[in-house]
């Protein structure tokens, strides 16, 4: 479980993050959500380790995330940031690979296999031999995204691993966002644990099977998805009209918001 | 799920036994052409010496007094081309590795002021060593040594400049690295004008370089700092390549970045201070053969780094055979050489990355 208690974060007198906790569990899914500059991509960076928070404290697997070293933290937890940055022309493959550096490499028999069940899990055969600078904007977000469950993979083994998501679905077109979420839905049940930044609330509300909202660096709402993402809830967060639509065959309400443009 | 092929496609492009014959192929003509330039560099100058005779004096290596063959080989020649070896090597290693530093192709040793920073102190010390009363078997060493210190202090400068809290800030060490590289220029000149004739021929030596002015003892002093730097950077490959990621991404893969970022900083810094102690600013080698190597074999440090050694060892090899004969009995200083072709290379570049990265 990665455990964050009464953590906040401030830079200078500026105050990112009020003191929150919140609990990540191995199998689970929790969906942050909020409007710009609510502070969850800061709430990302902390609980990937990547920040030191201003106050409290955050544990991995019961230890302290602190007195962990880079190597340590990269075995159990894999993060996979807003926007991609890789500008020399490695092939897919070899992108995909870098993700078993915590792992020694990439050239063991083990490492060779990681690469291939999840080239395979997330289509990316064709692409394989491809030079990343060469592909489409939504091409490289699925390849980074096997690059960070390489990092993790196989999932289910040993000790529980997490993987933190900022906006996955981003620069994705509707079948390959939905190919992502039902593939970190398939992960989380074979006990990974996921924490996602997600903007669709669609999304959050599919798949998430805890939602935090967040606004300007504090929490509005933490708990199950169908007790957080209610109208009233999401009126305060975002300040618009929703409709909770149930539909046939799903439990979950489809989220509607009620936008007047006047046309 | 969408495009789910099971067969390959036959429009994958090289397969990985491809890349790894790319590469053997590409090892091994660098090694030959570096061989078969060191040769000739061992053969052509002055007095030319046949292969053959070139191996019986390399195979009796008791006899360098016994004739002048031997005595311009062993003395001359030799430490010469171990010296472009070495350099080259060096200066393109360090390329490699500062490029992936960087993330950026269009890196170079010379940005961060470590070749001009040793420059100046090196010029200072051809002009001004004249004035201080220092005992003759010094003065030798104290060109290079200045050179070194300048080179290791404008780096350290540029690199205080750029840290903050423990982090060390890329782009702005380069733009120190800029305005050091400019107030050392601004020296250099105007020591220039403050110098005589003499002083002036020596201080070029220092600002276009050339590989006439070490022997023995200085080879001896440097050689080890770089070969050590060229054993330890390959092993940071790894690291380099998850850095190409970003930093946030390589410490996320467990990549202690700032040890990562002194460690070859530290390295890179070494190895063109001491090359420029040793043999002058030779500029472009260090930009260039990275940059091809990579276009053949890809940006994977643990081929790019050694690959780029080789290269740069052949390179310079080949440029200072080409800066004695072209002129001949006169010597063209190598760093103009390497500039003359360094130079239009880099602008190509330039207009080739325009359309495809953004530089910074």
């Amino acid at each position: 479980m990665i455990r964050a208690e009464n953590i906040a974060y401030q830079i200078g007198h500026r105050r990112l993050l009020s003191a929150l906790s919140l609990e990540l569990q191995p199998g689970r899914i929790l969906g942050i959500v909020g409007p710009n500059g609510a502070g969850k991509t800061t709430l990302m960076r902390l609980l990937s380790g990547e920040l030191a928070p201003s106050q409290g404290s955050i544990a991995l697997n019961g230890r302290a995330m602190a007195a962990m070293d880079a190597q340590q933290r990269a075995r159990f937890r894999a993060v996979l940031p807003q926007a991609e940055s890789l500008r020399f022309p490695f092939e897919v493959r070899q992108v995909v690979a870098l993700g078993r550096y915590p792992w020694g490499g990439g050239a063991s028999p083990a490492d060779i296999r990681a690469v291939d069940e999840v080239i395979a899990l997330l289509d990316l055969q064709i692409l394989a031999q491809r030079h990343y600078t060469q592909l489409s904007g939504g091409e490289r977000a699925r390849v980074q995204c096997a690059r960070v469950l390489c990092q993790l993979w196989p999932i289910g083994d040993g000790e529980p691993r997490y993987l933190l998501l900022d906006e996955p679905t981003a620069n994705l077109d509707l079948s390959y966002q939905h190919q992502l979420l039902s593939i970190t839905r398939e992960c989380a049940n074979k006990g990974l644990g996921v924490a996602m930044i997600l903007h669709d609330l669609n999304h959050a509300m599919q798949v998430c099977d805890e939602v935090l909202i967040l606004k300007r660096g504090e929490v509005e709402a933490y708990g199950a998805t169908r007790e957080v993402l209610t109208r009233a809830c999401l009126k305060r967060t975002f300040g618009l009209d929703f409709d909770l639509i149930s539909r046939p065959g799903s439990t979950a309400p489809w989220i509607a918001a009620i936008q007047n443009f006047g046309v | 799920m969408p495009f789910s092929t099971s067969a390959p496609p036959a429009d994958m492009g090289p397969d990985p036994r491809a890349r790894h014959r790319v590469r053997r192929i590409l090892f091994a003509c660098l090694s030959a052409l570096a061989a078969i330039a060191a040769l000739a560099g061992l053969a052509s100058g002055a007095l030319s010496i046949s292969a053959s005779e070139i191996l019986h004096i390399l195979s009796h290596p008791g006899d360098a007094s016994s004739g002048t063959g031997a005595s311009v080989i062993w003395n001359l020649r030799i430490p010469r081309v171990l010296l472009a070896l070495l350099v080259g090597a060096s200066l393109a290693a360090s390329g490699a590795a500062m490029q992936g530093l960087f993330r950026n192709p269009l890196a170079d040793p010379g940005l961060v002021g470590v070749a001009s920073g040793a420059a100046l102190a090196a010029v200072a010390a051809i002009i001004f060593a004249r004035g201080l009363a220092l005992p003759a078997a010094l003065l030798p060493y104290l060109t290079p040594i200045a050179a070194f210190t300048g080179g290791l202090a404008a780096a350290g400068l540029a690199a205080k400049l750029a840290s903050f809290e423990g982090q060390t800030r890329t782009a702005t060490l380069l733009l120190a690295g800029l305005a050091i590289n400019a107030i050392a220029g601004a020296g250099i000149g105007l020591m220039i004008q403050l110098a005589g004739d003499t002083a002036l021929r020596e201080a070029t030596f220092w600002l276009f370089g050339s590989l006439g002015k070490a022997g023995w003892p200085e080879l001896a002093a440097a050689a080890p700092i770089l070969i050590l730097s060229l054993v330890l950077l390959p092993r940071q490959a790894r690291a380099l390549n998850a850095l190409l990621l970003g930093e946030a991404e390589a410490a996320h893969l467990g990549v202690n970045v700032e040890a990562l970022k002194r460690k070859v900083t530290a390295l890179i810094v070494l190895s063109v201070a001491i090359s420029v102690a040793l043999a002058g600013v030779i500029g472009f080698v260090g930009l260039i053969v990275p940059h091809l190597i990579r276009l053949t074999i890809g940006p994977d440090h643990r081929y790019l780094i050694p690959g780029a050694a080789l290269g740069g060892a052949a390179l310079l090899l080949c440029a200072d055979l080409a800066a004695r004969s072209w002129m001949a009995p006169a010597e063209m200083p190598i760093g103009i050489l390497t500039a003359l072709v360094g130079g239009p290379f880099f602008l190509g570049m330039l207009i080739h990355f325009r359309r495809r990265i953004e530089l910074f």
